[in-house]
């Protein structure tokens, strides 16, 4: 598709903003829902690159891969498809925060996912950098980019990732982009400033790559993946043409298919050793993280070696996974072994670690640092507060990761879409997922550091568990239309069959004269002689049905609470509420509302230093509000 | 859905009836199934055995019904008045709990009420006040409760919960990292050695009556000002030895009266001054720890001597940092009327211990002094604290749970669910701690990050 005539009068629906996982996501949702879609970025070459560790997935990530494919997007498709290892997290704990992860072929995902795009109806791709925003009247119209060009837009979302105003760092070598040997994006920073809009520094790191012929693998522990894949996406639901929707087409090879999602590589583990804690102890003074030159916030989970070292120095060894980058190249990623030292200290510690001692680095270790913009800034639907029809999703919103990026474009996708479109908003409660709980602790707390999700972060995980994500977001993808009408059939007869079952479950008596479902909850699901018709259930619902018998005192409560949830959600704080002058509620706590603004009494409420009492006595003056406000209506 | 909240209404204990409040939809459900008394006339009393879940009687009780929109909170209510016994109010409360009521925040009930229009908009301000004052009430009376100890010891035991929690979340939520083996025998410990402080705690409080704690007032002086014979004088009976040499009290004394509505503790001390013996020195330095502990102390002097010698430095500098009144004793013999030199000078009265005279009026100026400091009133007060002991025996079921799921081997988000429940009911007396700060600790104790 070329570009067509954009003028102010023919505007495209949605302009999407970088090509990285959260704007491929975006761009593929506000197409899915109708919407006339342009996707500019930087480099072609680029799209949904996996710029640090080649895996998605992971404890909380894992769970979010999945509600991203419940929501119809297309994160759990290309990682399946594509990935070379697959494992499945936390067998040995229960069911509620088991996550699936994948190793996969770098490449593989960013040509697929680019070929999703080329493919995708009403999409416009396009290799150009945004430097601008066009602005009228608070309210967005479009963007300037390179060449001058002007795109004329209903809504623009910014997904430009790691690259405003960055730079990397390696030792004293400082140089600008959002990745190594990638650009900066400059003009942009300006114009947020410009409009009101608030940016903060973090930083994030990157260990060395390395040429794996160079590694010496002997004695180094092996580590291959689960024999019985645990794959993201649900396959149950869909027909055909909704699972190889790239793969049907000639160009893309079927043939690649055949080799990548299954287990093709091994991983291994190899530790720092004390040679390597002291190179890194007598070279601290040239890291720019401790000489002060960086002065961004990093992840307090992804920590360089350089912090691990000091802040755990009482640990002799650190655990370094060598990672394979894919099956077309011999580039392997030193999972542990994230730096900003100069380049010749990071040989040296390579040199001092088992099986790395002749090991060639083609890649060095580097720092980014980059500006966000506090996404408290934003509305539930990832809509700027300041600057109509603007919407950021992705790491611009102080998020780290892949897969929490992708979650936030397909969010602010749908909702940019449906602005054009004249349609209603989608927001995603944090009592219906990981989705919900990311959007609302971005929205509503902010960030000190780069977000990333935990599994901890939900108050009621039990009922986040990874294979219920469809069940729980089906009404959701029925009102939204994320679906095909025979897949949302198909996810309805699935939840009332597991209905059913769970009934039948509980009310016939084995063998052994106990139900079923008592001895479900008692012994090991493999001492069980299920009836012949359960085992003929497709595995997801028998497992589904297991889950939900196992836990079902214990999801009944966490249902009850998180209804309470959603009342208090339902409560609207209007914009002009005012916090000042409430007799009764303290200063510390009226300075954290005045802040951070919740736009629900649910939101506040989990606004730490905002105790129950503090909540009882605004519930009553937003009452009191309500209720003069509606009098002078009258 | 609203939540049905339950509260005691009437300070326990003291008389032979208590009366638990409960507001919510689930009322109709308890009167039904807890009571056997199905469609009760609204507002008619109703004696009848209150059976647990379990099918157990625990109390004959009396109920009363009111229907939406015609009680207090404009809910429908249910007031079940059983017998003042502690163990009896426990147990019903419990059991009101298992049948999914919520033990109610501070000021919940007229919070109810004004949101129903019970109480009108006009007053919105003095409702949110009341709730303002009942949580300050509450958290102050945390702190003041077991000389602080109460709201010293939940704190570390929140922050024991915290660290517990990091362990187990972060071996939930980095499973590839490094991190040290996790030893779920030692979890169990920790939390048994938790359990023990609970309990201590909650026996300590149940001994000592120090939940609803006794206001403590320390009678303190110079040797034979006549602290003793005042201390008999209110007890009303003669529990201290009196003599007219110097020095005859060495053991402090304690004995409650009630004054007003308060319960206080009075302390008799070792008169204090310069001693050279080791047994008076001990006995003096026992005086200082009570002046200490003081909530109200009663300076007394002899007011019949010309010039009544200052107290040693230490004593001076706690009376007055402490509200302090001042007892001229001895009137009796003569009226010097002295008065101490310090910023603030405190009340003072004269009487005399042997003729009982000027005793009314000295105990109109101590309840006085008394609201003053405690600036609630008592029956409120009985009331927090037999909130705070039901949140203490909800988080030990928590944590009990934790050990019987912990046995069970049922996964580690299952053990973690019932930790955080438990540290819920710790949030709600002493403040609430986030997800976040159970990061913070998490971050801090272990090295995570591939
Ligand atoms: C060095 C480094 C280390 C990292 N380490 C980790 C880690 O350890 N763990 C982790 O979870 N995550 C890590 N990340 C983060 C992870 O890569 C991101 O969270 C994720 O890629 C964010 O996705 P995104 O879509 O928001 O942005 P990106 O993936 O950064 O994509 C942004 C896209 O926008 C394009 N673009 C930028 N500006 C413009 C413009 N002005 N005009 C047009 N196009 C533009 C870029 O070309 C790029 O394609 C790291 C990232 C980097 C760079
Ligand atoms: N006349 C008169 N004598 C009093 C009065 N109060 C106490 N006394 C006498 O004073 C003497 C000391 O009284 P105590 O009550 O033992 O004095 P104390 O302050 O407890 O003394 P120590 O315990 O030694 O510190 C006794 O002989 C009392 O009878 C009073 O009001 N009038
Ligand atoms: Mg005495």
């Amino acid at each position: 598709m070329t570009l067509r005539v954009n003028t102010p009068s023919k505007p495209y629906d949605v302009i999407v903003c970088g090509a990285g996982h959260a704007g491929c996501e975006a761009a593929i949702a506000a197409s899915k829902q109708g919407a006339d879609v342009l996707l500019l970025t930087g480099n072609l070459d680029t799209i949904a690159q996996m710029s640090c560790n080649p895996a998605i997935g992971g404890q909380g990530k894992g769970q979010i891969v999945r509600e991203i494919d419940a929501l119809g997007g297309e994160m759990a498709l290309n990682a399946d498809f594509t990935a070379i290892q697959f494992k499945l997290l936390n067998t040995s704990k229960g069911k509620a925060v088991q996550a699936p992860r994948a190793q996969c072929d770098k490449k593989a995902y960013q040509l697929r996912m680019k070929h999703v795009l080329e493919q995708q109806p009403n999409l416009t791709l396009f290799q150009s950098m945004v430097d601008g925003l066009i602005v009228q009247k608070s309210s967005c119209k479009g963007v300037t980019s390179s060449m001058g060009l002007h795109f004329y837009g209903k809504t623009v979302i910014v997904t430009t990732g790691t690259f405003l105003q960055a730079s990397t760092h390696i030792g004293q070598s400082k140089s600008e982009g959002g990745r190594l040997g990638d650009h900066s994006a400059k003009g942009l920073s300006a114009h947020f400033i410009k409009h009101g809009i608030e940016l903060r520094r973090f930083k994030t790191g990157t260990p060395p790559r390395l040429l794996g012929n160079s590694i010496n693998f002997d004695g180094l522990d092996e580590q291959s993946g689960d024999k019985n894949p645990s794959k993201f996406a649900f396959y149950d639901s869909r027909s055909d043409s909704e699972m190889f929707h790239v793969e049907q087409n000639r160009r893309w090879a079927i043939k690649n298919n055949q080799v990548l999602g299954s287990n093709l590589v091994k991983c291994f583990l190899t530790s720092t050793t004390e040679t390597t804690h002291k190179h890194i102890n007598e070279n601290l003074h040239l890291s720019p993280l401790y000489k002060g030159d960086i002065v961004g916030t990093g992840p307090r989970y992804c920590p360089s070696i350089e912090d691990k070292v000091v802040r755990f120095s009482n640990k002799d060894s650190h655990r370094i996974h060598l990672e394979p980058e894919g099956v077309n190249t011999d580039e392997w990623y030193i999972n542990g072994l994230s730096t900003c030292l100069p380049f010749e200290i990071q040989q040296k510690v390579l040199k001092s670690i088992p099986g790395l001692e002749n090991a060639k680095i083609i890649r060095p270790a580097y720092a980014v640092e980059y500006d966000y913009a506090p996404p408290t800034q934003l509305n539930k639907c990832l809509e700027s507060l300041l600057i109509k029809s603007l919407f950021f999703a992705g790491q611009i919103n102080g998020t780290s990761g892949y897969e929490e990026a992708a979650a936030q474009g397909l969010i602010a996708g749908i909702n940019a879409s449906r602005s054009a479109l004249g349609l209603d908003s989608l927001s995603i409660y944090r009592n219906e997922g990981y989705i919900g709980v990311l959007i609302d602790d971005l929205t509503t707390k902010g960030v000190t550091e780069p977000y990333r999700m935990f599994t901890s972060r939900a108050e009621h995980r039990l009922l986040f568990n990874h294979g219920s994500a469809e069940h729980r977001f089906l009404l959701k993808s029925q009102a939204y239309n994320l679906h095909s009408r025979s897949r949302r059939e198909n996810i309805r007869n699935q939840l009332q069959t597991t209905d059913t079952w769970i009934k039948t479950l509980e009310t016939t008596k084995a063998e052994s004269g106990i139900t079923y479902a008592h001895q479900i909850k008692s012994v090991s699901e493999l001492e069980i002689l299920f009836p012949e018709s359960f085992h003929q259930l497709p595995r997801s619902v028998q497992d589904e049905v297991i889950y939900r018998i196992t836990y079902d005192g214990y999801l009944k409560r966490e249902i009850a609470a998180a209804k309470r949830i959603k009342n208090a959600e339902n409560l609207e704080i209007p914009p002009s509420f005012s916090y000042n002058s409430l007799p009764g509620l303290r200063t510390e706590c009226m300075e954290k509302l005045n802040q951070l603004k919740p736009s629900t009494l649910g939101q506040a409420s989990r606004i730490s230093g905002v105790n129950p009492a503090d909540i009882s006595i605004i519930h009553i003056y937003l009452e009191r509000f309500t209720k003069l406000q509606k009098d002078e209506g009258d | 859905m609203i939540e049905t909240i339950i509260a005691l209404a009437t300070p326990a204990g003291e008389s032979a009836l208590a009366v638990i409040r409960i507001s919510g939809p689930l009322s109709h459900i308890i009167a039904k199934e807890a009571c056997d008394c199905t469609n009760p006339t609204p507002r008619k009393t109703y004696l009848v055995d209150y059976q647990s879940s379990d099918g157990e009687t625990l109390d004959q009780v009396v109920i009363t019904l009111f229907n939406k929109g015609k009680s207090y909170t404009g809910e429908d209510s249910l007031e079940i008045s059983c017998h003042g016994n502690p163990l009896i109010i426990e147990l019903i409360s419990k059991d009101l709990m298992n049948r999914g009521c919520r033990i109610a925040q501070p000021g919940e009930f007229t919070k109810q009420a004004f949101l129903n229009g019970k109480i009108d908009l006009p007053q919105a301000e003095s409702v949110a006040q009341i709730i303002a004052a009942k949580n300050e009430q509450s958290l102050a009376l945390a702190q003041r409760n077991l000389k602080g100890k109460l709201s010293n010891k939940l704190l570390s035991i929140q922050k024991d919960i915290l660290g517990l929690q990091a362990s187990i979340e972060a071996h939930i939520d980095f499973p590839e990292d490094d991190l040290i083996k996790e030893d779920h025998n030692k979890y169990q410990q920790n939390v048994k050695t938790i359990i023990k402080e609970l309990e201590t705690l909650l026996l300590q409080a149940n001994r000592t009556k120090l939940l609803a704690k006794n206001i403590r007032v320390v009678l303190a002086g110079l040797p034979n000002v006549g602290k003793s014979s005042l201390f008999n004088a209110l007890a009303g009976k003669n529990r201290a030895l009196i003599h007219s040499d110097a020095g005859t009290t060495r053991d402090y004394l304690e004995f409650d009266i009630k004054i007003g509505k308060y319960w206080i503790t009075l302390v008799d001390t070792a008169g204090v001054h310069n001693a050279s013996e080791e047994i008076e020195l001990a006995g003096i330095e026992m005086s200082l720890e009570q002046a200490e502990e003081a909530d109200l102390f009663l300076w007394v002097i002899d007011n019949s001597v010309p010039h009544p010698s200052e107290l040693p430095k230490d004593f001076t500098k706690l009376i007055q940092s402490k509200p302090t009144l001042l007892i001229r004793n001895k009137s009796d013999l003569g009226e010097n009327d002295w008065i101490p030199n310090y910023k603030k000078t405190p009340k003072a009265i004269n009487i005399s211990s042997t003729e009982k005279s000027g005793l009314k009026q000295f105990e109109r100026l101590l309840l006085e002094l008394i609201q003053e400091i405690t600036g609630v009133d008592a029956e409120n007060e009985y009331l927090v604290s037999v909130r705070h002991e039901l949140l203490i025996k909800n988080c030990l079921d928590e944590l009990n749970h934790f050990l019987q799921k912990s046995k069970e081997k049922v996964g580690e988000e299952i053990t973690s669910l019932h930790l955080s429940e438990a540290r819920e009911k710790l949030d709600m007396m002493i403040g609430r701690k986030t997800n976040e700060d159970m990061l913070d600790i998490l971050f801090g104790e272990f090295c995570i990050g591939k």
